[in-house]
């Protein structure tokens, strides 16, 4: 079992976090590195960065009000701390001074995991809407669920209702259909969600168009994802495969709830990957990939390229919209970006309401092959899980 | 002393003409700056401040607010909030706010003056629509609607007098002065007759691409010839609305308090042809699917060119710098009835679909559309600070709307180096809050000009409470017929002496004021004018000049009926600025204002004119278009009256001039000054493109042409590459209809010179043919297109990007047994070339003749230029993971990574294929680090395949070989001028 894999298999939820202490006058601090609210194991990196009208002198770093490091002389402040394996919060503090003699601090605390929310690599996850005449139904209970793995009933272990913690990639088209105040209207809607995160949620944005045209780390901070956007332009083909893959794969180490929301039409003029070859990856991700497909009307006539003619992107299409589907995400048509921003919201207010269910997987094989999930949830009510897992 | 005299004659395009008198001037013009004026300006922006769930929020402080102008925070000078007293949902008892002069004190103030102006657009809407639209928003006014606040209710006209929006009211509180404009709207019918022809069109797609194969190419281009004919008309149809809703700016632009504009209607096109083509391209690629093997199927249609969002943006930036802001709502279906069905099953060739096979296309085509009448309208609010709803939702918007003028916080600021005339950038956030704001997001501090004509211009509309600092006065004389209708209309403004700053200056005392004034009548509403009157008082007379009245005299021709004059007159040296109005009923009427209360009598409490209150006025519709007549061309002064009303007799350009200046134009280009040439060509098609006179234009031209082909049919070359290298300028500037004039006659041109010039001009002129193929295939008239390439090529067999092209276009339509084809010769006959190569290597192995594909694809791995083995490297990989030879991909790719070790396309590869073979981990190391990496020097090579295959050195040499000859042009001029 993989450190990775363990931690992935933990449950968080209501972690506890202090504030961030206010900076002093002329002279800031902000401790970029670790993230604020996320447990920390092991080699931990830290970075601060600092700020005064003035030279700035030096930087100490206290781990848990004991001093641990000391650099002299002007930023960067970077230190690399060995806080060990054990399940423990810390208080990571740094301190600067600039020649005036002005000092300001910041602070990060990380917290422990609650050990009694402790459960087992093996337990698998279901993140399940229910919704009944359109709306979420959120009055059900554990033994209101019945869920049938590779054919076979299974028995609920863990089941919760509510807020657990996202870790959410925004990946938006910035290509060529996106110019100007199309991409302007999209951002929006993305800043719009990670504003009404709840504050141990993390986030993080890849606008994508042949290539990565921005990306912002995952944060939960609004600010520090909306941090260099003013200088994004759109621009360029389209790798919409490659870029989807490598938000699966960027969410694989990502603690919580791992949610891919693209903004796109879905129409991919340079990929070196195949939305078949995404589909093979998203099966074997945690990830519920949710699509908020803009029509396809900034390209009348044009879905073709010298790599696809237009029946060949048609098959990509629908490809991209069955993985969607088997993830558990949906698709959310959006009739102009305008409305963006209320489908960005729509979204996180579904994953608010989700049901996550947890069980151990009888028979369990781990020879590689596709597990068909089937979950249930009474009568009037409709339920979207993801539909199944590669068993390895 | 008192002078008088003529200061001033203005001719007006409106008809309306000013005679300007000073008669106590006491006019000797200043000779020199009399004082010097520092001002502060300030610049106030209304925010909105809506919580996470849209609720408004309360309790902000000046300190919670943070402004930006041009990208730098600036000081907040002034602020105050707006609170509403009760709920802020707009229950019972909210009302819109009504006029409250009364200063804030302690940061806090109520509502001010909401002033809106509401545009019914009948055209887009089915009318029962429209008029439940209508009874919605009447229920709003009877809920809300109170005194002061301020309503004008509009809608377009259209046909004979479009142009022109025609009010229902003017800017009152009273309700039933609206309610009459409703049902007066209500009454009438709506202008739905593109939305028949948009179900018409998509009906016929339907029936069209179901029938036999052996027409349906004829019926495509019949039907997109009626998409771009629709197009066409839509578009200038929102081009008139956004005219309008530009009037309606300038109307509120000087008023005080909250502006904004309502818009009702079925929405405002910004690509009009776009949900067609859509629905055509999706019907041609079902019908494709179902075609028998070998079968030919119809051209894709070109994309509509036609797109209005820079007119709606200009629209945009227009209110926002002038604080309007748009509310908008489309309401109705936006493809009612529309049978949205296209045929499936099998479609053999002679054979129509299978009856009952039928799948709705419904919700992509109405998406589109909706997408497309709504996306306007969210632009428009967007940029101006007010709101949009999606989903038709006018009682959700006219909610949004009351609680919008019910709270808000106005903040003030000192724009830096805020020079009139220039337009900056505004961003308003709120410190440390989750809160979202909604604001113009641009302003331009306008020159004091501008604002008091804009303050005197909207005081034609509304009624006006101003403080009058200078305590000016009207008054009207008799008057005076003038012919047709037309009355001199002599009115004189005062003002006391006393009232205006005069500064000592030497022996005198000087000042000066200027007057602003515009006219409406039944016919026109006129511009507004300046007159600017010096003022130079003797020390010794200053006393007794400031006990008497200065009195301006000016005279304006008006239409019979009723009308009103708004003059604004400001204190140039402490620019004080008062604004007054006059409403009048001019000449002799015979019959009793019914109703009363429309335009005059709404304004009550200033003097009438002759005829006297009893004279028995004019029956007056409320819906009568007469009340607001069409705005007067701007640029035709010499319109006579006579001459309104008359039919528009088809334009024709004169002959004789127009062959001159294309004359002219080419023998610039045969002196070698091709840039002087292109601009008297444009300038030329574009006074033609005035008058949509393309036809005669291209006869003309033709005309000229012919003359010089009999003279010299190889000088005829770079004539065609005139025409071409002005179709990608037209297309720029989206001239669609000079695009396609431009695209015509460089055809014409390089077509007949490729079958009947010199056999060394043939070869050129299919360079240049093969440069217009290149256009439309990036456009994607790939049939157009290919017909050009095959063109170019019978002029020059060995012309390889005439090849490539093509193959390209085969390959965009998935014909690669016909791209492989065609590269084949050039691969053999030009073995270096490594694109020939890669093209027909990637052709081949689409088509599984692997046995010549993979060694191809072998000996391009070292080739140059870089994209071409990048790419070669990727198909190889691509081939090996898909046949799970993992071991040969993950060779390849080391290899590769040490040449291009950032490449992004090769880094997925390795992460994919390291997950293929069981390293997840890995991968996602190695994803992200190309994620962290950024962008790569070096253009996406993937992209590079997808484009057209031309060179700037391809280019050049082009321009050379065309410009050899340049002197049989030259000749060919000389031989045919007269």
């Amino acid at each position: 079992m993989s450190l990775n894999s363990h931690l992935r298999g933990w449950l968080l939820v209501g972690l506890l976090a202090l504030p961030a202490a206010a900076p002093l006058a002329a002279i800031t601090v902000r401790i970029t590195e670790p993230e604020f609210g996320v447990p920390v194991f092991g080699r931990v990196k830290v970075v601060a960065e600092v700020e005064s009208e003035h030279q700035i002198s030096r930087a100490e770093l206290f781990l848990d009000g004991r001093a641990a490091g000391l650099l002299e002389g002007p930023p960067p402040y970077r230190w690399t701390l060995e806080v060990g394996e054990d399940n423990v919060g810390h208080r990571f503090e740094v301190m600067a001074r600039d020649a005036a003699g002005e000092e300001a601090h910041d602070v990060v605390i990380t917290p422990a995991i609650q050990v009694d929310q402790e459960i087992e690599v093996e337990l698998q996850q279901l993140y399940v809407t229910v919704t009944r005449g359109g709306d979420a139904a959120r009055d059900l209970e554990r033994g209101d669920f019945t869920v049938n793995d590779d054919g076979v009933r299974q028995q609920l272990v863990t089941f919760e209702r509510g807020d657990v913690p996202l870790a959410a990639l925004l990946l938006v088209d910035s290509s060529d259909s996106m110019r100007g105040e199309r991409l302007r209207l999209a951002l929006a809607g993305a800043r719009s969600f990670v504003d009404s995160m709840a504050r141990l949620d993390q986030a993080m944005l890849l606008l994508f168009a042949d290539t990565v045209v921005h990306r912002a780390p995952f944060t939960g901070f609004p600010g520090v994802l909306a941090s260099g956007l003013d200088g994004a332009r759109a621009g360029g083909g389209t790798a919409l495969s490659d870029h989807l893959y490598a938000a699966l794969k960027l969410l694989e180490d990502r603690q919580g709830r791992q949610v891919v929301i693209l903004l796109s039409d879905g129409v991919d003029t340079t990929s070196v990957l195949e939305m078949s070859d995404v589909l093979w990856a998203a099966r074997r991700s945690q990830a519920l990939v949710y699509w908020l497909r803009l029509p396809l009307g900034e390209r009348p006539g044009a879905i073709s390229s010298a790599w696809r003619d237009g029946a060949g992107h048609h098959r990509e299409l629908l490809s991209l919209e069955g993985l969607v589907r088997s993830s558990g995400g949906r698709i959310v048509p959006l009739a102009s970006l305008g409305d963006a921003t209320a489908a960005f919201t729509e979204i996180l207010g579904e994953l608010r309401g989700q049901y996550v269910l947890g069980y151990y997987p009888e028979p369990r094989r781990n020879d590689g092959h596709w597990r068909k999930v089937r979950v249930r949830a009474g009568a009037g009510v409709k339920v979207r899980a993801r539909e199944g897992y590669v068993d390895f | 002393m008192v002078e008088s005299g003529v200061v001033r004659t203005l001719k007006s395009s409106t008809a309306l003409t000013a005679l300007a008198i000073a008669v106590i001037g006491l006019g000797s013009p200043a000779a020199a700056r009399v004082s010097e004026l520092i001002e502060v300006r300030v610049v106030n922006v209304d925010v909105t401040v809506n919580d996470r769930k849209g609720r408004p929020v309360a309790g902000l402080e000046r300190a919670d607010f943070e402004v930006q102008v041009d990208g730098k925070a600036v000081e907040i000078v002034n602020f105050y909030a707006v609170e509403p007293a009760s709920s802020p949902r707009g229950g019972a008892g909210t009302t819109l706010p009504a006029i409250d002069t009364t200063p804030p004190e302690t940061g806090t103030a109520p509502a001010r003056p909401l002033q809106l102006a509401i545009l019914v657009d009948s055209s887009n809407v089915e009318a029962h629509a429209r008029n439940e639209a209508l009874e919605r928003m009447r229920d709003f006014l009877r809920a809300h609607l109170r005194a002061g606040a301020q309503v004008m209710l509009a809608a377009p006209r259209r046909g004979a007098n479009a142009g022109t929006v025609a009010p229902y009211n003017v800017f009152t509180d009273r309700l039933d002065l609206v309610e009459r404009g409703l049902d007066e709207l209500a009454a009438t019918p709506a202008q739905d007759r593109r939305l028949a022809e948009f179900r018409e069109i998509l009906q016929d797609i339907g029936v069209s691409l179901a029938a036999s194969s052996a027409s349906v190419r004829g019926r495509v281009r019949s039907l997109e010839a009626r998409i771009r004919a629709f197009s066409a008309e839509a578009s200038r149809g929102t081009a008139r609305t956004a005219a309008d809703l530009r009037r309606l700016v300038d109307r509120l632009a000087g008023l005080p308090g909250r502006k904004a504009i309502l818009y009702l209607g079925g929405g405002l096109s910004l690509r009009p042809g776009e949900a067609l083509s859509g629905a055509l391209n999706q019907a041609i690629g079902r019908y494709v699917t179902q075609l028998p093997e070998g079968a030919r199927a119809p051209d894709l249609p070109a994309p509509s060119p036609d797109d209005d969002s820079g007119e709606l943006l200009a629209l945009a930036r227009y209110a926002s710098v002038r604080g309007v802001a748009f509310y908008a709502v489309a309401v109705g279906d936006p493809m009612p009835g529309a049978s949205a069905t296209i045929s499936r099953g099998s479609v053999e060739a002679g054979s129509g679909a299978t009856p009952g096979q039928e799948e709705s296309w419904a919700p992509a085509v109405g998406n589109r559309r909706q997408f497309d009448l709504e996306s306007s309208l969210q632009l428009l609010a967007g940029a101006t600070g007010g709101l949009a709803t999606g989903g038709r939702d006018l009682g959700r918007l006219l909610d949004r709307l009351l609680e919008d003028s019910r709270a808000f916080f106005s903040l003030g600021i000192q724009p830096p180096d805020a020079d009139p005339g220039e337009v900056h950038r505004l961003e308003v956030r709120i410190r440390g809050k989750r809160l979202r704001v909604r604001h113009r997001e641009t302003f331009r501090a306008m020159s004091r000009d501008e604002e008091a004509a804009a303050r005197t211009l909207s005081a034609l509309w509304a009624t006006v409470n101003d403080p009058n600092p200078l305590k000016i006065r009207l008054e009207a004389g008799d008057p005076r017929p003038a012919g047709n209708d037309v009355y001199s209309v002599p009115f004189s403004v005062q003002l006391p002496v006393a009232a205006l700053a005069i500064a000592p200056r030497g022996e005198v005392h000087a000042g000066q004021v200027s007057i602003f004034f515009a006219a409406r009548d039944r016919l026109a509403a006129g511009p507004v004018r300046k007159a600017v009157f010096p003022i130079t008082l003797p020390d010794s007379e200053i006393l007794e000049a400031m006990g008497r009245m200065a009195d301006y005299r000016l005279e304006l021709e008006m239409q019979q009926g009723p009308g009103k004059i708004a003059v604004g007159v400001r204190d140039d040296l402490d620019p004080r600025l008062s604004v007054h109005t006059l409403a009048l009923v001019v000449g002799e009427v015979a019959e009793p204002l019914t109703p009363p209360g429309l335009l005059v009598a709404v304004e009550t409490g200033e003097p009438r004119l002759a005829p006297a209150p009893a004279t028995v006025p004019v029956p007056v519709p409320v819906n009568d278009p007469s009340l607001d007549p069409p705005l007067p061309p701007r640029e035709d002064p010499s319109v006579s009256n006579k001459a309104k009303g008359k039919r528009r007799r088809k334009y024709r350009l004169p002959e004789d001039e127009t062959a001159d200046g294309y004359r002219h134009a080419l023998r610039l280009l045969a002196g070698g000054d091709t840039a002087a040439a292109q601009a008297a060509l444009r300038e030329l098609e574009s006074g033609a493109a005035r008058h949509a006179a393309f036809d005669q234009l291209g006869k003309i031209e033709s005309q000229v042409l012919l003359e010089l082909e009999k003279a010299s049919p190889d000088g005829l070359l770079p004539v065609a590459l005139l025409h071409a290298d002005l179709l990608p300028i037209y297309r720029r500037l989206s001239l669609a209809p000079l695009a396609e004039h431009a695209l015509r006659m460089s055809r014409r041109l390089a077509t007949s010179v490729a079958s009947q010039g010199s056999l060394e001009t043939r070869s050129v002129a299919g360079r240049v043919l093969t440069e217009l193929a290149g256009m439309l295939l990036r456009a994607g008239r790939l049939g157009e297109c290919e017909e050009l390439f095959e063109l170019a090529l019978g002029a020059e067999e060995d012309n390889a990007v005439a090849r490539l092209g093509l193959a390209v276009s085969h390959e965009r339509r998935g014909r690669y047994e016909q791209a492989a084809e065609v590269l084949g010769p050039l691969a053999e006959k030009q073995p270096a070339h490594s694109e020939a190569r890669l093209r027909l290597a990637l052709n081949l192995e689409r088509l599984d003749k692997t046995d010549r594909s993979r060694p191809l694809l072998k000996s391009l791995l070292k080739a140059s230029p870089d994209w071409i083995p990048l790419l070669a490297v990727q198909e190889t990989v691509r081939i090996a993971i898909r046949e799970r030879r993992l071991k040969d991909a993950s060779n390849v790719l080391a290899a590769a990574l040490e040449r291009w070790p950032g490449h992004p396309g090769l880094r997925t590869q390795q992460a994919f294929m390291l997950d293929r073979r069981g390293k997840p981990r890995q991968a996602r190391d190695e994803v992200a680090r190309l994620v962290a990496a950024g962008p790569p020097d070096m253009p996406s090579p993937r992209d590079r395949y997808n484009r057209w295959p031309a060179s700037d050195a391809a280019q050049s040499e082009l321009r050379e070989s065309t410009g050899e000859r340049l002197t049989d042009l030259g000749r060919a001029l000389e031989a045919v001028t007269p």
